[in-house]
């Protein structure tokens, strides 16, 4: 017991891309995935953008891997961004030493309304079994679906679960679709924008919803993950904690946020100034935005850099998380701070430093915060090693 | 270092019957679950109005906690940001999923259901319940095929033995699309109430997969 | 007017299952929001779904559903005034 917990490998498939390269290219660029959705089925719930992957394209990519006809949309994507992911590692996922951690909040759920497959199909643990049946893995995944922090989430999971010892690796993974289950749910909650998002901004109306997957490869064994990875980067620390307030609105004071940084900061055995960025939650709503700025602000991190990834990739839900832990780590090795799309000026009661310019800077250790439905909030630190 | 967990106290629910701790076997019967569930409600005076407002799930996982804790406020004994709940099942929220479902089906009549689908997410369930105990602390919510209780039992071992919580709330509440209830909860704490004989069980996969066979 | 009122508070009923309740147990002039009937910000999203639904008013602006719902009978004068079926 007491292993660390570091990343070997990490792969994004968004809007922006079918790798972590393309990804991050394009967010240097200050390019954006959101624009107004023209998918077909959602045209009645218009008008809203949305952050939608190319299938054409993960169709072609996907029958290089596997029959697209054997399974689904979503679980093409989720096998596809794991195996890019491995592509660059030597992990043997046959290995009972290796574990799959999948985070989603809807799964197949478009199966709901047409299922060629058969029903057990639309469960969550079928999805599972799907993934790692491709990879021949003997263990039986951890799934998670705790709303939108499941993605972060599943990383703190990986780093107790290798911490414990029975697995030297562990592969998090997490993915959602842009459906009309989602997307309507949201309409009727009223917390759609009709505009691209742009959180903590002044005139943020709420959120753009996106789809993809995010994976990460994480380690017990430094020098696997030094050599994989080019930079050596543990998940020093992780919290959960819950407003215990209202199930679909966040706190009022954002203490409960504040509960979960406080502790994954000290478990990464650092002080609030040695945050060189934080990686927010972000949604652009209303209240969201104004309970993680009361939250930073309790935790002495008004003046950390901070930007929201929603800009480039919508909200994507069970994979959010995955996918800007994604980012913040390339924002590491990269040493630089992008910018926070959406934002000009502040729109939160307590002010933050937004990053309104992509720069170069030093980034040791970064927070990365998610909240959502249920009262849930999660906060992970990565640290240099 | 590691010390032992004690399962303080515990709820079973299947279908129509209940058994909790072993004593209060419920009284109440019923062809429906969600009735019995309205009735455990009723029948020990739990007035909480939101109750109604809640999905199966909920209602579910709120009538068990509340029969388990038996009006005892854990947030006298622990800082509400030690508590923790960690709960499992396997159908996550699919029964109102086709409930919500139903809102959006109909193009002519499409009226999506917000109040439906704020519930379309399993770990509403435990927002519920640490919004009914002020519990601000860790909370996760797993899906398995069946019920984990090796991975259960080392997950909260492990955060008890590490500091992280001192107290949890755990288990397994699943409502099937096919309307079947199970329900298996226990409180854990590293503390057995010595009084009570009863309760002298530790927080192992034995005993908690003997318990959740117990009906 | 009276109907409408009586027909408002079988609505809320049946939305929000308070199944230990009857019309006569709503008060009309009782706040629907906080304390009174205690409902929250998703009940006003399910009450403008009734809204839309059973008298065609589409409320576009959620702020402007606070004075609306203050009390059955203020839900009941707007319906009176603005229902389009």
């Amino acid at each position: 017991m007491g292993n660390k917990t570091y990343i070997a490998s990490d792969n994004l498939i968004t809007s922006l891309g079918f790798s972590t390269e393309e990804n991050i290219c394009s967010i240097g660029q200050g390019k954006s995935g959101v624009e107004v959705c023209t998918i077909p089925e959602l045209q009645h719930l218009m008008p809203l953008c949305s952050s939608s992957v190319d299938k054409t394209r993960l169709a072609k990519e996907f029958s290089e891997i596997g029959d697209t006809k054997e399974y689904t949309t979503l679980e093409q994507l989720f096998i596809l961004s794991i195996a890019k992911a491995l592509a660059s590692t030597s992990v043997d996922t046959t290995s009972e030493h290796t574990l799959f951690i999948i985070s989603t909040t809807k799964g197949n759920i478009d199966l709901l309304v047409n299922n060629p497959f058969e029903p057990d199909r639309i469960h969550l643990w079928k999805l599972a079994e799907i993934i790692t049946s491709h990879f021949k893995n003997p263990n039986q995944a951890v799934i998670v679906s705790n709303a939108c922090i499941s993605g972060a989430l599943a990383v703190m999971l990986a780093k107790q679960m290798l911490c414990i010892g029975k697995y030297d690796t562990v592969i998090v993974s997490g993915g959602d679709l842009i459906t009309e289950f989602v997307v309507s749910g949201f309409v009727s909650f009223k917390a759609i924008s009709p505009n691209p998002c742009k959180p903590f901004d002044e005139s943020r109306d709420g959120l753009s919803l996106g789809e993809g997957c995010g994976t990460i490869v994480l380690t017990s064994d430094a020098s696997i993950a030094k050599e994989s990875y080019g930079e050596l980067i543990e998940v020093a620390g992780g919290a959960t904690s819950n407003d215990a307030n209202h199930i679909s609105g966040p706190s009022r004071t954002g203490e409960e946020l504040g509960i979960a940084i406080k502790k994954s900061i000290k478990q990464a055995g650092i002080s609030p100034e040695q945050i060189h960025y934080i990686s927010a939650h972000g949604t652009a709503t209303s209240f969201n935005d104004e309970m993680e700025a009361k939250a930073f602000t309790l935790c002495e991190l008004q003046n950390t850099p901070v930007n929201s990834l929603k800009g480039y990739f919508g909200h994507t839900l069970g994979a959010a998380g995955a996918i800007e832990l994604v980012v913040s780590l390339q924002s590491m090795k990269r040493n630089t701070l992008f910018l926070s799309p959406g934002y000009e000026s502040c729109g939160t009661t307590d002010p933050l430093n937004i990053i309104t310019q992509t720069q170069l800077a030093t980034i040791d250790n970064v927070l990365k915060t998610a909240s959502g439905f249920g009262g849930c909030n999660v906060a992970i630190t990565l640290s240099k090693k | 270092m590691n010390t032992q967990q004690y399962i303080t106290s515990w709820c079973v629910l299947k279908d129509n019957t209940i058994n909790i701790n072993d004593r209060l076997i419920s009284n109440e019967t019923s062809e429906q679950p969600a009735d019995l569930v309205k009735q455990l409600y009723r029948a020990h005076n739990m007035s909480y109005p939101k109750f109604f407002k809640m999905d199966a799930l909920s209602r579910l996982a709120f009538v068990c906690s509340e029969l388990l804790l038996n009006k005892r406020k854990l947030t006298d004994t622990y800082k509400a940001e030690d508590i923790a709940v960690i709960l499992s099942n396997r159908s996550a929220s699919l029964h109102t999923d086709y409930a919500y479902n139903e809102s959006i089906i109909d193009r002519a009549n499409y009226f999506p259901n917000p109040s439906l689908f704020v519930y379309t997410l399993p770990n509403i369930m435990i927002g519920e319940i640490c919004i009914r105990n002020g519990i601000t602390g860790e909370n996760t919510f797993f899906v398995s095929s069946e019920p984990n209780f090796d991975f259960l039992t080392e997950q909260v071992n492990f955060l008890m033995n590490t500091g992280v919580i001192q107290c949890c709330l755990t288990g397994w509440v699943e409502v099937s699309a096919e309307n079947h209830y199970e329900a298996t909860l226990f409180l854990v704490e590293k503390n057995k109430m010595i009084e009570d004989t009863a309760n002298f069980y530790t927080f192992a996969p034995y005993n908690v997969s003997k318990i959740h066979t117990i009906l | 007017m009276e109907d409408l009122i009586k027909e408002l508070k079988q609505e809320i009923i049946d939305e929000f299952n308070f199944e230990d309740m009857t019309a006569e147990d709503i008060d009309t002039e009782a706040p629907l929001f906080g304390e009174g009937l205690g409902l929250d910000s998703i009940d006003a999203l399910s009450l403008m779904v009734i809204l839309e639904k059973k008298y065609g008013i589409k409320i576009e602006d959620p702020k402007d559903g606070k004075k609306i719902f203050s009390t059955v009978r203020t839900l009941a004068e707007y319906i009176a005034a603005n229902r389009k079926q």
